[in-house]
């Protein structure tokens, strides 16, 4: 019994210390492809300019100003647009097709986002949430608009 | 109904008329989900929407639902097309250009492109020359033939071969990422040691 404990113990002990699989591999979860006016990416409790070609990471923010536009293309080809006046908070994002580990999900705060799903709908459509104040939207495709008044 | 049809009219003129960036409020807090038509997608588009108390499907192009704090999503209803592309002209326009995808194929055991994939070589630089921000992806395959850990090392090398040719061709490194999956990944399923060219690629993201 005592063994058995030890020997699960040191398994949980292996398993935490091996790397996560397909970690160190990629580098950021998505790119900034377009930004204009007032657009800032939220990291850590700070407010970064926004600017095209930034790397955005899992659980950054994105936001915008009265005059700002942003345009994110994450790694699977998720396709992201914010409005003026928006806000979304990225909770979670895996894409390891190589280990079929898929996850998404986002939150609209305010303002109004076009979404066009990439490759984790195809693959995996139960691992993307879309969230918003009063409700979660399950996707399986394609291109759809959320509009938030908080 | 008619309140989301005039809500819709007044975004719509607010968006026209970029002298007067005011975006009006909508009445009262809470959310609009509509699903768009795609005419790139290669699946069906359908959308759940849910809160505490119920859950309604989009499954229709320009079909919506409201949600307000406590109650359940509104019943679906479907928009004039015109009318929902003009209200959401602005977001929809500053999606990012949709991301293309290539294949490249390499001789048996080699990092060697194939004559006709050295060709096409030329579509996939192309394609990263005319994209702002261009962010490329390279993923390394190899068919079964051989030990899975060389097999690796060869797919990483047919990667890094495509990554070297994007870069001398003038993109920046750090705007490329190459990785392998070895034979972990095929295209067309084989049996183990066996040579299979379809499966000996490269599969090109440029987003």
């Amino acid at each position: 019994m005592v063994a058995a404990a030890r020997l699960a113990a040191a398994v949980l002990v292996f398993a935490c210390a091996t790397p996560r699989p397909g970690a160190g591999q990629s580098e950021g979860t998505g790119h900034i492809k377009t930004s204009s006016g007032a657009a800032f990416i939220l990291r850590h409790n700070d407010s970064l300019p926004a600017t095209a070609g930034d790397v955005v990471y899992e659980s950054d923010g994105l936001k915008t100003g009265a005059d700002g536009h942003l345009g994110v293309t994450l790694k699977d080809d998720t396709r992201l647009s914010l409005d003026p006046n928006t806000e979304v908070q990225l909770h979670s994002f895996v894409y390891a097709p190589a280990e079929r580990r898929f996850g998404f999900v986002l939150k609209v705060v305010r303002g109004v986002v076009a979404y066009v799903s990439g490759r984790i709908a195809q693959f995996a459509p139960d691992a993307i949430h879309l969230e918003t104040p009063d409700g979660i939207l399950g996707i399986r495709g394609t291109r759809l608009v959320i509009r938030v008044q908080p | 109904m008619t309140r989301f049809f005039v809500l819709a009219f007044s975004l719509g003129l607010a968006s026209a008329c970029t002298c007067h960036p005011v975006v009006t409020p909508p009445p009262e807090p809470g959310a609009f989900i509509m699903l768009f038509p795609d005419p790139d997608a290669a699946i069906v588009s359908q959308v759940s929407v849910s809160t505490p108390s119920g859950t309604v499907q989009l499954a229709n192009e320009y079909a919506f639902t409201t949600l307000t704090p406590n109650r359940s999503p509104s019943p679906v209803k479907i928009m004039n097309g015109a009318d929902a592309d003009r209200t959401f002209q602005s977001v929809l326009a500053g999606l990012p250009p949709k991301p293309l995808h290539f294949s490249l194929y390499f001789e048996l055991g080699s990092d060697e492109l194939t004559s006709q994939s050295r060709t096409e070589l030329a579509d996939v630089l192309r394609t990263v020359r005319d994209r702002a921000a261009p962010f490329v992806m390279v993923v390394g395959h190899t068919d079964t033939v051989g030990a899975p850990a060389s097999n690796y090392e060869l797919g990483l090398r047919r990667a890094k071969i495509v990554r070297d040719l994007l870069v001398g061709a003038g993109l920046d490194a750090s705007a490329i990422e190459a990785t392998s999956h070895g034979e972990g990944n095929l295209l067309v399923p084989t049996p183990d040691d066996t040579a299979e060219p379809r499966n000996r690629r490269v599969e090109i993201v440029i987003q």
